[in-house]
């Protein structure tokens, strides 16, 4: 685990990793907002998810707040912010759309307003699926589909080529807008 | 949750359904959609030279909300100016409707498809205004 901060913040003496060896006291989580380096991880798409679930583990165990009943107001404050710190950078890494999405620009959710218009010849698309589907009841649930797993191919491509330093994730935000509405329609399809 | 009974009405009878040639001159096209549910709504006008919104029609693939909303709103702009169009928001169409806040976003999306209409028919004006300049220019 890479080690946040150099000096305990309550002896002052040199540390690593979330707990001082020396006085016990329990280190606030880094100040970055960034889950990778929560985690020691690289940045990267391609991600082992067991090794994501055994980090946690080991720093879960260290900072959780059942270890720090005895100890004063402080570290119980730390430890609380260790388990949302985690949760949430956890949050962020396991599912692919919002790693991808916080890859590509740098936020865990899409833009409320403001962001880039879908593409009018893809909503001509779906409106056609739709239309499709009218005669042909199910059509649109396997274009759909096909769609989804298109988007995937695609961000896989861009981000294999990228994480091998050509390239760029420029279009992964438009990617991922399309996958929304996709899955959209596939979820609202699928409880009709 | 309950639909009010206005929803209902236009959900059952909807008004001006359909479609017109999306390539014609005076006829302007709006498509948005809602990404979180996959709503999809086409509303046309077909405006007169003097900027009256003749016909309007739409299509809408979404809920009673979304088909209502885009109803109501095709009803109100026939007969009416460009501008009267231009005018109509989504709190106006939300409260005619009685729609619940998460449904809102429904209302939303026929302001947006109405101003996307008008917005494809000033494109098209102009890009035939540019190229009868260019012509009579070319003449000359």
């Amino acid at each position: 685990m890479a080690s946040h901060r150099s000096v305990c913040f309550s002896c002052r003496e040199p540390v690593q990793g979330p707990v001082c060896v020396g006085c016990g006291a329990l280190q606030p989580p880094p100040a970055s907002p960034d889950p990778f380096v929560l985690f020691g991880l690289p940045h990267r798409y391609h991600l082992d998810a067991a090794d994501l679930d055994a980090r946690y583990r080991t720093i879960a165990r260290a900072t959780h707040p059942d270890r720090f009943v005895s100890r004063p107001a402080v570290d119980r404050r730390m430890a609380l912010q260790w388990t949302a710190a985690l949760n949430e950078a956890r949050r962020v890494l396991k599912d692919d759309r919002i790693r991808a999405r916080w890859l590509a620009t740098g936020r865990a959710a899409p833009r409320e307003t403001g962001g880039p218009a879908l593409d009018p010849a893809f909503l001509a698309e779906i409106f056609e699926w739709r239309e499709r589907d009218e005669d042909q009841p199910g059509a649109m649930h396997e274009l759909a589909t096909e769609s989804r797993h298109d988007l995937f191919v695609k961000m896989e491509a861009e981000f294999s080529a990228w994480e091998a330093g050509s390239g760029t994730l420029d279009h992964i935000e438009d990617h991922l807008n399309r996958l929304t509405y996709v899955e959209g329609l596939l979820r609202s399809h699928s409880e009709a | 949750m309950a639909y009010s009974n206005k929803v209902i009405d236009h959900y059952e009878n909807p008004r001006n359904v359909g479609s017109m040639d999306k390539n014609a001159e005076d006829v302007g096209t709006g498509l948005v959609g809602a990404p979180a549910c996959g709503d999809v709504m086409k509303l046309q006008l077909r405006i007169s030279d003097d900027g009256i919104i003749e016909d309007a029609k739409f299509k809408t693939f979404g809920c009673g909300s979304a088909i209502a909303s885009s109803s109501l709103v095709t009803e109100l702009v026939k007969g009416r100016s460009v501008e009267f169009a231009m005018s109509i928001n989504n709190a106006m169409i939300a409260e005619e409707l009685k729609l619940p806040p998460v449904k809102i976003h429904c209302s939303v999306l026929a302001e947006d498809a109405i101003k996307a209409a008008i917005a494809d028919f000033k494109q098209k004006r102009a890009k035939k205004a540019d190229a009868v300049a260019a012509a009579s220019a070319a003449s000359e």
